[in-house]
């Protein structure tokens, strides 16, 4: 099980004196009752396996304060992704991220069925009066992001009362049910402005703002809302306020009533990025830094024991396996590269067919295979000379980025073997243009397999929402046609959105970053009509 | 690498030609003189400005930046700096009242950690200053509010080269902005500057108004354009602070002609080594 987050906020007059905070806390859980009674499955039973409080201590205070939030987003993230056991006790674990000496964050992540149970709130006071003087504490809703009041939650204005009442079912603090966006605005701009921001009426300019700050909070606020302002937005509401005002405007789904709820309680999709590649890499660390991503690659141990492996369909099933085993059920969402597209696409087409939702699929310079087919064949020979010369250029160039000892990592680890591969596969490549899928050939490399199963896929017809990531840089030949053959199946399913680069380069810096940009853009989108879809009327 | 910008000492009395562009470099982090000292030349409306602002350093930098403004004006206007009276266009841009005598001269400021450069001249102008910051998200700002052509201008680049390279184009293309004075208004992607080190360029809007973009270097771990209506400026750099000069290598105050012809300060190679834009 996934854990629930509780992130509390610690600050001190004196300094922190962490190894009694750990003693103290330690003592706390194991003398709460309802932490260790009734556990649904376990029922209790005295057959857990008990050991300490898991307790790690992170010390950041060596960062500026925007690193150091980096840093623990990040850390929540993985926190996320890391299960709960629940053969042992406590079903929980602990980890203190200390800012300075007198503040610091202990993220308390424990099974979600614990955290229906019990009082944070409690917790905290006991802690804080068996600390001793001087210790406050404070909870971040981590879903708003927002610090709840350590007291209690009387202190709605009256129009969010009306609103509450409907919308308290789910038992959870009724802070929750306050506006998110200004608190996660306030959040952002605080990172921006590194400093506090005191009222929501606050003056942006007024708090050190200028230009690119703007546009570094805009950046930030369409990255973490998925909502897009314009830089001369921030004069006509330059502050919190006024901006959460434009931004429930914008999204088109807050009304009055209801002061954009749905920012707030945003769902978070799993999103599959099929393709292990090292070329990947750096794609990935960007996306992962802006949200949960599973990256799946092909390896020759599975392709070996498919029943065909040459077969879209087959390998497909074998990835629907496999995210169906992290996740049982959806919305999912999944990307790929080229033919990592065709095989996301093959897997959404398949979990679809299962009844299963895909909220979005990313497909990045994905060719329809059948249609690329169709066209000249000495013209997809160009082609396949130009994207052989482009990746060459691209390998050359990714390798000039990399420090010296990286660089040295990186040819001593794959040069050679990347070469032979460039070599092995344009021969086939060119061999692969005249076969109509025989299986004449014989490839190696997982890479080289799911190459020939792409030339031999016929696209089924898919109804979920595709976005389709053209490099601005065409290839010559089929790469010059805006939807790579995709409209006609996909119909008013299908967007077509441009990034930066050719075929290649879109993975390089600083390429990579408006790439990463525009695909979280999209999938938060997703995010959010899967939110307001599921939300009652 | 390109040569720097030479500044010089103020000068005895300042003039403002019409065919000249005067650049001001001012410190304004308080090591030379405190805020205070400014803040009795701040007229009421900017004296509650500066009380609004909540960060220290920013209420510093914005009194002193308005301090010395008032004073470089008094020199060219040839009144008393608190005499002068400033109004705002509406999209914020400042200039100086038309009951003033030589109201012709236009000016504008900016600032960055502790550093301020002021442009004057006969025509509307506009100047930006930025210190370049390594870890500054640029990649992400650029890939949402540059060109193609500049993104794919700085996509050629190393991490590093990169860095400062976005700081060249930002405060390029908010010169330009701020001289037009449309502020925020105006989508920084509507048009496109060039990266190269110190490379002048001509800018032409959508009213068929023509111009100039000059680049310069305002001191060591900074990047500053200015922007002018027309063409062919001559372009002055003073150093409000004299012989006490900043430690950058950048700074050369020493020199002693200042003049340079057509467009171009001397001490400047109009092109510098870096990526060429124009395709």
């Amino acid at each position: 099980m996934h854990p629930a987050q509780v992130r509390l906020l610690v600050e001190s007059e004196g300094d922190i004196d962490a190894a009694r905070l750990q003693t103290v806390w330690q003592n706390l859980i194991e003398r709460q009752e309802e932490l260790h009674r009734a556990f649904p499955r376990n029922g209790g039973s005295p057959k857990y396996k008990r050991r300490p409080l898991p307790w790690q201590q992170y010390d950041l205070s060596g960062l500026s304060t925007e690193r150091a939030r980096t840093w623990l987003d990040s850390f929540l993230e993985t926190d996320r992704d890391q299960i709960i056991p629940t053969d042992r006790l406590p079903l929980m674990r602990c980890a203190l991220a200390c800012f300075s000496a007198r503040a610091c964050e202990l993220v308390w992540s424990l099974h979600p069925a614990l955290r229906e149970r019990i009082d944070v709130q409690r917790v905290l006071n006991q802690l804080a009066s068996e600390y001793g003087p001087g210790l406050r504490m404070m909870q971040i809703d981590v879903e708003g992001e927002r610090k709840t009041k350590p007291s209690k939650n009387g202190n709605h204005a009256a129009h969010d009362t009306a609103m509450m009442a409907g919308e308290q079912s789910d038992g959870a603090s009724a802070d929750n049910v306050d506006d998110g966006v200004e608190n996660q605005l306030t959040l952002i701009w605080e990172t921006v402005l590194n400093t506090r921001v005191q009222r929501p009426t606050d003056d942006f300019f007024d708090l050190g703002g200028h230009s690119l700050l703007a546009a570094r909070l805009l950046t930030r606020i369409e990255e973490t809302l998925g909502i897009e302002l314009p830089l001369a937005s921030l004069l006509e509401a330059p502050t919190i306020r006024g901006q959460a005002l434009l931004i429930r405007k914008q999204s088109g789904t807050a009304s009055v009533e209801e002061p954009a709820r749905e920012q707030h309680m945003l769902r978070q999709l799993p999103f599959f990025f099929l393709g292990g590649d090292p070329t990947f890499r750096p794609l990935a660390r960007r996306l992962s830094e802006l949200r949960e991503l599973h990256n799946l690659g092909l390896q020759a141990s599975v392709l070996s024991k498919l029943e065909d492996p040459y077969s879209m369909e087959c390998m497909a099933r074998h990835f629907v396996g496999a995210i169906r085993e992290r996740f049982p059920h959806g919305p999912y969402m999944l990307g790929g590269w080229c033919a990592h597209g065709l095989l996301a696409y093959e897997t959404a087409r398949q979990l679809e067919e299962q009844g299963e939702e895909v909220a979005q699929l990313v497909m990045l310079e994905s060719v329809h295979p059948v249609k690329r087919n169709q066209y000249s064949s000495w013209k997809r020979m160009i082609a396949r000379v130009q994207l052989k010369m482009h990746l060459l250029k691209f390998e050359y160039a990714y390798m000039r980025q990399l420090n010296g000892a990286q660089a040295r990592d990186y040819v001593s680890g794959r040069a050679w073997q990347k070469l032979n591969r460039i070599n092995e596969s344009f021969r086939q490549a060119m061999k692969i243009t005249d076969l109509n899928g025989k299986g004449e050939l014989a490839p190696r490399n997982p890479l080289d397999i799911l190459y020939t199963a792409a030339a031999r896929y016929s696209p089924k017809p898919y109804h979920g929402s595709v976005v389709l990531m053209r490099s601005q840089q065409r290839t010559y030949g089929f790469g010059t046609v805006l939807d790579l053959g995709w409209g006609e199946l996909l119909g008013e399913n299908l967007e077509i959105c441009e990034t930066p680069g050719n075929h290649y380069t879109i993975y390089m810096y600083p390429n990579v970053d408006a790439l990463a940009h525009k695909i979280n853009v999209s999938l938060r989108r997703a995010e959010q009509r899967v939110t307001r879809a599921a939300r009652p009327a | 690498m390109a040569k720097p910008t030479a500044w010089f000492p103020v000068p005895k009395n300042s003039i403002l030609p019409p065919a000249e562009l005067h650049l001001w470099r001012v410190r304004c982090d308080g090591a030379l003189e405190t805020p205070e000292h400014y803040e009795h030349l701040l007229s009421p409306d900017e004296k509650e400005r500066a009380r609004r602002f909540v960060i220290k350093e920013a209420r510093r930098d914005f009194i002193v930046s308005r301090g010395v403004l008032r004073e470089l004006l008094a020199l060219y206007l040839n009144t008393r700096p608190a005499d002068i009276v400033l109004r705002y266009g509406i999209h914020g841009k400042p200039h100086v009242s038309r009951g003033e005598a030589q109201s012709s001269v236009r000016f504008n400021v900016s600032h960055s950690h502790g550093l301020a450069v002021f442009a004057f001249s006969q025509a509307e102008v506009g100047v930006d200053i930025e210190r370049v910051r390594a870890e500054f998200p640029g990649r992400e700002i650029a890939g949402r509010f540059f060109s193609e052509q500049e993104i794919a201008a700085l996509g050629k680049l190393g991490p590093e080269e990169s860095s400062r390279a976005f700081f060249l184009c930002w405060t390029r293309k908010e010169a330009y902005v701020k001289a037009r004075g449309g502020g925020l208004q105006i989508p920084l992607r509507s048009f496109s500057v060039r990266l190269g080190e110190n490379e002048e360029q001509q800018l032409v809007d959508e009213g068929g108004k023509q111009w100039s973009l000059y680049p310069f270097e305002p001191g060591g771990g900074f990047a500053a354009a200015a922007a002018v209506e027309g063409k062919d400026w001559r372009l002055k750099f003073w150093d409000r602070d004299g012989s006490a000069q900043r430690g950058g290598k950048d700074c050369n105050g020493a020199l002693r002609s200042h003049v340079s012809p057509r467009g171009t300060a001397e001490g400047r190679t109009p092109q510098g080594p870096g990526p060429d834009l124009r395709k």
